[in-house]
């Protein structure tokens, strides 16, 4: 997370953050990063679900509604909200 | 005592392909692997998980014999005992006929993906599946959104030869990180700075190890890329940088994509991607004025419900600026198409049934959960056959998927190499070899080579391979169909005869097969492989996908509404 939003919803470094829509949430390490524009959160690849806090994988926020025009996976469009968890 | 050294090739889902040589300790056991010098595409680089495979060859978790669960689901090795592969498969194939008896074939689901990209062993579930009538597959979790994008424009998945790229004055690496996933392709950015000083430029939403090492970042939002894509092409008809000649004899409509692009600028863009103008211009200004601009195009930046538009809007840039024309220039995506395969003796193409249901791997939740409307009239998935993935971690709507393989009404068979996620949700496990354990061919999407491979050591176990499972359940289930009594062997030989290649035998010797055609043909100098022969700024969206009328009729920033869920099929 870009660290301006870091500071605007209070997460330092290390720091548990919950991030969540209406899929569900799941719970990952802070890391403040400049090399993204405000309003953007990465989490790398796919991790087995019990590599997380609660044992709730990255996937459990993504959607399977499929995108046009034959479906697909659409992995990297996923709104969400974030807090300190 | 020398090593033996043994060419094999990479199996991963990955479009380098790589050629490798495995050093072979005793007929159990490897060692190191290494990329192969002379393959001119590996160049003997490779990634450093594949070259330490033995770590995961040697693993004390593979799996060594057929398991049955008899404890909770979820819980992991210990729920399980270990049984005999015939009482196993004798199960499963019992199972599956008492299933479709009861709900109708419809009710199982063999389920696949691209753990393995070799053909016998991947798509052979395929053959059983016709055979059957199983529910069809509609394989959605990977490429479904970039290759609709691709053939948009283009027509097929082919491209550029990546060995070009070593010939570019500027190489754009467009929503890929191949520092992290694609190594080759640094190898030969690194060829082309070295020889000519070459600049590489990234559009991604994050600074990535690719990117750190780029001359221009595009550190744009997400799912803006048809918007970036609009306005660089906007500057190269405003500033004379289009190839004018070029867009009107290779493609279908330049005049109307120009006055489309009009009001597509570098400020609007900027306001979508969150770039600067000034950025923008000045990248469309290098690629408007470096010819041997080579464009690599990833997967990552069309895993978006707009994601096909934006792929399908990059394409555009380099009939706009002419690049194709250039050696050093060009595009690529994928060359799966290159190769011309016949797939339909190991996939069974002629036992299918179209009317029979296809099922959207990628909603394997909202499926098993029975959510949505994917099931039509017809049954509950009852039973799934599992080969090459791993679902419950990879698959959208972990919720789902979870809730889905929890319900005791499920019968689920997962063949695997270790006890994954999903493994551990099966009723019974059957253990699986890896590539160096079976025979196979594999083509490189991100190269031009075939390549035939047999094994490097005996089966770790009682591990199988899985042209052997289905073989071994089309036997007890009943299924007729020549490539159940063929070897995997016949199998490789008899589809790459069939495409019109040289024998199993001879490629393997020769350890690859390049099937690169002249520079004129991969850049498409002689037309492009569309109906017309031209490049389609006004693509035929409704030949490529039924969700056909909310894709934009030219490249652009597709802004897609939220879905009602009654529109939830594809």
């Amino acid at each position: 997370m870009h660290p301006e939003d870091c500071a605007a919803v209070g997460l330092g470094d290390g720091e548990k953050a919950r991030i969540g829509n209406a899929q569900g949430s799941v719970v990952v390490h802070t890391r403040p990063f400049d090399g993204l524009q405000r309003g953007v959160v990465v989490v790398e690849s796919i991790w087995p679900n019990a590599a997380f806090v609660e044992g709730n994988g990255i996937n459990t926020l993504i959607s399977a509604e499929p995108g046009p025009p034959r479906g697909g996976a659409v992995i990297h469009d996923t709104a969400v909200w974030i807090r300190p968890a | 005592m020398p090593l033996d050294i043994v060419h094999s090739s990479c199996p991963h889902d990955c479009p380098s392909c790589c050629a490798l040589e495995v050093e072979r300790i005793d007929a159990h056991t490897i060692g190191r692997v290494r990329g192969a010098k002379e393959n001119t595409y590996t160049c003997g680089v490779i990634c450093a998980k594949v070259a330490r495979y033995a770590e995961r060859v040697h693993h004390p978790g593979r799996l060594k014999t057929p398991l049955r669960r008899v404890g909770e689901k979820g819980v992991g090795i210990e729920a399980f005992e270990p049984i005999g592969w015939d009482e196993a498969l004798d199960e499963v194939a019992g199972r599956f006929k008492d299933i479709a008896a009861e709900y109708g074939s419809e009710a199982v689901w063999p389920f696949f993906y691209a753990g393995t990209m070799g053909f016998v062993q991947r798509d052979g579930i395929e053959r059983l599946r016709h055979v059957m009538k199983y529910s069809r597959q509609h394989s959605t979790i990977c490429s479904a959104l970039s290759n609709a994008g691709w053939l948009a424009g283009i027509g097929l998945a082919r491209g550029s030869d990546s060995r070009e790229m070593a010939n570019a004055d500027l190489i754009v690496s467009w929503g890929t990180n191949p520092v992290a996933t694609q190594v080759n392709v640094m190898h030969h950015v690194s060829e082309a700075k070295r020889n000519r000083g070459a600049k590489l430029a990234v559009v991604d939403p994050y600074r990535t190890a690719t990117a750190e090492k780029a001359d221009y970042h595009l550190m744009l939002r997400p799912g803006t890329d048809g918007a970036l894509a609009c306005a660089i092409m906007h500057v190269l008809f405003a500033e004379g940088l289009a190839d004018r000649e070029y867009l009107a004899k290779y493609t279908d409509a330049p005049d109307e994509l120009e006055a489309h692009l009009k009001s597509r600028g570098p400020d609007w863009a900027a306001g979508i991607t969150g770039l600067s103008t000034e950025e923008i211009v000045e990248f469309a200004r290098a690629i408007g004025r470096t010819p041997k601009t080579f464009f690599r195009l990833g997967y990552g930046f069309s895993r978006s419900r707009n994601g096909a538009a934006n792929l399908f809007s990059v394409s555009c840039i380099p009939a706009v600026s002419g690049a194709w024309q250039h050696k050093g220039g060009g595009a690529l995506y994928s060359n799966s198409q290159l190769y011309g395969l016949d797939l339909s003796l190991i996939t069974g193409l002629d036992a299918v049934d179209k009317s029979t249901r296809l099922l959207d791997q990628s909603r394997i939740g909202p499926i098993l959960t029975g959510s949505g409307n994917d099931l039509g009239d017809g049954p509950p998935v009852k039973a799934l056959l599992i080969q090459n993935t791993n679902p419950v971690m990879v698959m959208p709507d972990t919720t789902s998927v979870r809730n889905g393989f929890a319900r005791d009404d499920l019968f689920t068979c997962v063949h695997e190499q270790f006890m994954t996620e999903t493994a551990a949700m099966a009723d019974i496990v059957l253990p699986a070899t890896t590539f160096l354990e079976h025979e196979d061919f594999y083509i490189g999407n991100g190269h031009t080579h075939i390549q035939v491979v047999k094994p490097v050591i005996e089966p770790v176990g009682e591990s199988r391979p899985n042209h052997d499972v289905i073989c071994g359940l089309a036997k007890r289930l009943g299924a007729q169909h020549r490539g159940f009594e063929m070897s995997a062997w016949e199998l490789v030989d008899a589809t790459l005869k069939a495409s019109g290649h040289p024998d199993a035998e001879t490629i393997h010797a020769a350890h690859w097969l390049d099937c690169a055609e002249p520079f004129e043909e991969m850049n498409f100098l002689n037309g492009f492989p569309t109906p017309d022969g031209k490049f389609r700024f006004k693509p035929d969206w409704s030949s490529i996908g039924s969700d056909h009328a909310r894709m934009p009729k030219m490249p652009d920033h597709h802004r897609l509404r939220k879905r009602r869920k009654s529109d939830r099929r594809c």
